[in-house]
Order: structure tokens, then sequence, then C-alpha cells
């Protein structure tokens, strides 16, 4: 897929996104149709979010608008107004008011003030730069930075420290690391996103930070895989409770296999209605699936029985050519957006639409924080999409 | 094997961990090394690896009580790290008796190790191969780009836990080790093999000749069992 087409697909979903205010939405459209058309535009950025919040009030916000306002009112330009306070005026080369406009800018500010709050950019050349900033106005570029990451426990993980974890999870409150979201049905041009099923995921690293705080669980893989155990077994004892099961809907549950064999889990599946078992996925993780393919075997009959839905919880592409999802006996694949993922139109990405279920109610793109995700998952048949960008555009729908 | 005398002071430290345990056992009772045989038909028999492993068994009668099978794996992984220790150590001075011979003789390996172990940057001597558990190729780009850098630190790489349960519904083709074992049974599904060079292929637990002559009809060239450990225990040792 060329570069193009990238930004075409990251545009189409901008333009639909219900995140944006109209402006935004416009501006993304204009784009879009420079890039389609390929005629030329020039457009200024003017960047007060990256302003000292004192600069950009009272005295010098009146001085900044005051120098902006001619590219308001001529019929030439185009001005559009972005959630975050950044200002956008685009017109048509030789684009002679953009020049006086950016000039008197570049006079009054001093040369590291101006380079900060000062774009100008080529339409469709530099289309790529107008959408990150357009993303970055919707709050749609710092929802995608990974969260800062935490100061590196440096001691290695040992039996000894996970019976301290484990006495302290005993006492510890889980409920505030408890992540309840939704998978929601999304298509192309179609309206609202729409709710399908509730995802409860355990924010692993917070409890970790909270009840391992001295030891990196990564560095004793077997012993981080029996404190999930430890984990999975807690949130299970949570929910085994009427008023608890009570509030169910359909859900997805990610678990580690043995905590499907648990007391906890007996417990919650004695409570819970037949009726909402089949409503119930179990998400299981590759790794977890091959780290004990015979306890996976013996699960996976077990939850069947009963009713239970089981998904793949997969990272990667090649997992689903590793693992075939139906072979292996999986109703639903849950597979998490990354840039890591292949390009549309590429082998790679081919091999993966074939790896996928056929029935798009049947898989869900997952950690979904761009709208580029949504654009990639529809070329790729997802209708379904979870993250934190779906939950917002769920909430402000 | 001798008892070093600072064992004795740390074992009065309570409460010894498990690791620590564990790390003052000798290694000669936790590891495993068994012959892997190279058949061909019309030819004899020959070593083709000697395969050391951490002997789970061993280790949860050693530390005598029922400890679950995370903690034991968990365990294992630090037996294989000590192996690897002690083979990088020269004439395999720190290596248990049985297996000093092969060090010094510059047997080739096949050694059961963590894929951390590999991660830190573990150089193997010619010969070595590392068999990663199935876990590792999870994400089989990962495991591509860690068998490539351990392929630089002169590793062989090898997939282990293929067993009839997990090619049942397992793809293996999709990943590219430079050795597939399979644990043989009687259920090993043959459509799981198709996508596998026979040549590429160690097929372990043949304790008897139906096993062996199941993987010499498929072409299947590598042996291991208890049909394999009688041959290298015969008087004249491994050919």
């Amino acid at each position: 897929m060329s570069a193009l087409q990238a930004d075409r697909a990251v545009l189409n979903a901008l333009v639909r996104s219900p995140l944006g205010t109209s402006d935004a939405v416009e501006l993304a459209a204009l784009v879009r149709d420079t890039v389609a058309s390929g005629v030329e535009r020039e457009m200024l950025v003017l960047r007060l979010s990256a302003l000292p919040p004192a600069l950009r009030r009272g005295h010098h916000r009146r001085l900044l608008e005051a120098a902006w306002a001619p590219l308001r009112s001529s019929a030439r330009s185009r001005c559009f107004d972005l959630p975050n306070g950044d200002l956008c005026a685009v017109e048509a080369p030789p684009a002679h008011l953009l020049a006086q406009v950016r000039e008197l800018f570049l006079r009054t500010l001093d040369a590291e003030g101006a380079a900060r709050i000062i774009r100008h950019l080529h339409l469709p050349a530099e289309a790529a730069v107008v959408i990150a900033a357009i993303e970055q106005a919707l709050g749609l570029a710092s929802l995608a930075e990974a969260p800062p990451p935490p100061a590196l426990p440096a001691e290695t993980f040992t039996t000894t420290a996970l019976s301290g974890a484990e006495r302290a999870l005993a006492m510890a409150d889980l409920s505030p690391m408890l992540r309840t979201f939704w998978a929601c049905r999304l298509d192309p041009g179609g309206g609202a996103p729409l709710p399908v099923w509730e995802e409860r995921r355990i924010d692993f690293a917070g409890v970790c930070a909270a009840i391992l705080p001295l030891h990196d669980p990564d560095s004793a893989p077997w012993l981080r895989r029996q404190l999930r155990t430890a984990i999975d077994r807690r949130i299970l004892a949570g929910l085994a409770r009427p008023d608890a099961v009570g509030g169910l809907r359909t859900s997805l549950l990610p678990l580690g296999i043995a905590a499907t064999g648990s007391a906890e889990f007996a417990r919650f599946d004695a409570l819970l209605p037949a009726m909402l078992r089949g409503r119930m996925a179990i998400a299981f993780t590759a790794e977890e699936v091959l780290s004990d393919p015979d306890a996976f075997t013996e699960a996976r009959a077990r939850l069947r029985t009963k009713q239970y839905r089981l998904a793949l919880d997969a990272r990667s592409a090649a997992t689903l050519a590793l693992i075939p999802s139906e072979a292996a006996g999986f109703d639903l694949v849950r597979l998490a957006w990354s840039e890591a993922l292949p390009a549309l139109g590429t082998p790679e990405a081919r091999a993966l639409a074939d790896a996928l279920p056929l029935a798009a109610d049947r898989m869900v793109l997952a950690e979904v924080d761009r709208p580029a995700a949504i654009a990639w998952g529809w070329e790729m048949g997802f209708r379904l999409f979870s993250g934190r960008l779906i939950e917002k555009r769920r909430l402000s729908a | 094997m001798p008892t070093p005398s600072a064992a004795t002071t740390v074992r009065l430290a309570p409460p010894a961990s498990l690791e620590r345990r564990a790390g003052l056992l000798p290694l000669g009772r936790l590891v495993a090394g068994r012959p892997l045989v190279r058949l061909v038909p019309g030819a004899p028999p020959g070593m083709a690896f000697l395969h050391l492993q951490p002997d789970m068994a061993a280790m949860a009668a050693a530390l005598g009580g029922a400890a679950p099978g995370d903690i034991l794996r968990h365990l294992a992984e630090g037996t294989a790290l000590r192996l690897l220790d002690a083979l990088g150590e020269a004439e395999g001075a720190a290596l248990p008796a049985q297996l000093r011979a092969a060090a010094v003789d510059k047997a080739p390996l096949l050694i059961d190790l963590p894929p951390r172990a590999l991660a830190a940057g573990a150089v193997a001597s010619s010969g070595w191969v590392a068999s990663l558990p199935l876990h590792s190729a999870a994400d089989p780009e990962a495991f591509a780009t860690l068998a490539i850098a351990a392929r630089r630190q002169g590793w062989g790489i090898a997939l282990r836990g293929l067993t009839a349960t997990s090619l049942a519904w397992l793809h293996p083709g999709a990943i590219a080790p430079d050795w597939f074992i399979l644990d043989w049974s009687e259920a090993l599904p043959d459509n799981a093999l198709r996508s596998l060079d026979p040549e590429r292929i160690l097929l372990t637990g043949c304790d008897t000749d139906a096993a062996l002559d199941w993987g010499l009809v498929r072409n299947i060239r590598i042996f291991g069992g208890a049909a394999l450990d009688a041959w290298a225990a015969r008087p004249g040792g491994d050919a």
C-alpha cells in the first residue's frame, strides 16, 4: 500500500469520527480531497496549544487573534478552529494573504517562538503532517502514546517474593484495577458505535506495581503465571456473588487456564444463569495456550460442555497462522491492534485475512487507540472494535 | 560430588528459599542426559545429540514436597541456567561426572533452555542446539527474531513441546526452527507432519520398536527414548 493510500485510510476514519468537532472533520475532508484530486493548497497552522498558558490568555491572546484576523475575514482563505485551540488557514497558491500573515508573526515573535507555534505546510505533499496535527488536536495522538514506563523494578522475581505478593493480594482491593469496556460494532459510514459485549480486564502491570513493587515479574515467567492465576482467582471470587453475577451481560473474561479449573470458577459457574453462560467468552492468550497444551485441551472440553465460548487473545498476525483459531476450537479471535500488524495490500495482510474467522461477528480488533486502526480493521474485514478510542466514541455518542 | 562447605552455613539461614535449596542440589541429580541417535537404514547407528534436560521429577523428589507445576518449571529454568554456566567452564570442571566426558569430547548437545537464556546473549560452542519451549513461539515473529540473534551466538534452535495433543490444532509450519522435537505417541497425527521436513524432526519418546518403525517409514532419522537409551548404554559406549 502506498503512503498516499495509508493517509487516505486515516483520513476516511477521521472524517467519519464522531470525536471530531465540525471544523476538524471539515479540515480532514479538505485534506482528503486535496490528496484525492492532487489540487495544491497552502496551509498555515498556528499552534496556540504549544504556548505557555499565560501567553494563551488576555493581552497576548488578543494580539495573536488580531494578527490572524485577516485570514478569517478574507474570501480567499478558509479558517478552521481545532478543539485544542490550534488555528489552521488554507489558501490556494500563490497564497499571498497566508504569506503576509506568516511574515507578521515571524516579525513579532522571536525565532524560537515562531518555530514552535507557526507551521507552513503544502498540500497534498504534506498531508500526513496535517493529519498528525489534526489527530493531536483531537487528543488522539496523546491517546496513542504509551503511558510512561514505570521505573523498572530491579530485583529478580523469586518464590519468596511470590509468597509475599500472594499475601499482599489477599488484602488488596482489585476493583480500581479492573477495567470494564465494550467491544462495539462499527460499520464504515455507519453511525455511533453499537456496544456488543463487555470486556473485563485486569490491569496486570498495575496490580503487580501494587503487590510486587520491588520485583520484575517478567524475570521469572512461570512465577508470573502463578501470580496471574492467583489474581484471576481473586477476580472470580469477586464475581461469584449474586449481586455481581446479576450485573453481568454478554462478556469477555480474559483468564489463565488454571483459573478456569479453580474452586472460585466453580462457584462463579454455579451462580451464573444457564442462559448467560452461552454469552460468556473466556479468553486465553496464545502464550497461555502453548504453555500447557494438555491443560488447554482439557479446559476447552470442560468449558465447551458448559456452553461457554472461547476466545483467542492474539497480539501478532503470525500467531493466527501458528494457532488456526477454528481448528483449535476458538469461537472468537481478539486481535490487539498495533503498528506491527501488516500493512494493507501486502502478502502478510492477505495471509492474515485468510487466517481470520470468516464471520465478522467472530473477530474483534482490540486496543484501538487511533482512527488509523479502524480504517485498517475495516479493510481487513473487522466490524467489532474495542479500546480507548472506541470507549471514547461510545461515551460521546 | 563433594558438598561445598558453604552449603552448610547457608542452610542454617532460615527460611531458605526454594531457589536456594534447589541451587544447592548437585547438578548431576537434576539434569538428565539422554542420547538422540541417528538411524539410517543400511548404516550403523550414530550419536546425533546428547539431550540435556532438567529433570522435573527429580527436582520434585529432592525438594520433598508437592510444589505446583509452575513453581517446578520455574526451578527447572534455574537448573537449565546453572547447567549453561557449568558448560561454559573449561574442561567441564563444574559439570557432573556423567556429563563431563561429553563436554570434553565436544559432543553435539541439545539443551532444554528458557528463552531468556538466549535473550541474555549466551554463547554456544560448536554443535550446540538450544531447545526452546513451545510457548516461546506464541508470537512467531518474536521467535524468529530471537532465533536470528541466537544463531549469531552460535546456537542451533529447536522447538520442543510438540505432542499429539498440540499438533492436533497447531500449524508448526508457521515457525522455522532448525529442529522440531516431536514426542512420539500412537495418536501423533499424520497431517501435522505434512508441513514439516522429516530431516528436521527429532522424534523423542520412542520406547518401542513400533515407534522407531513409525518414524523410519516417514523418513525421520533422529530418535530418542527408552529404545535408544539401551543402545547408548550398551558395552562399548556411544559409537
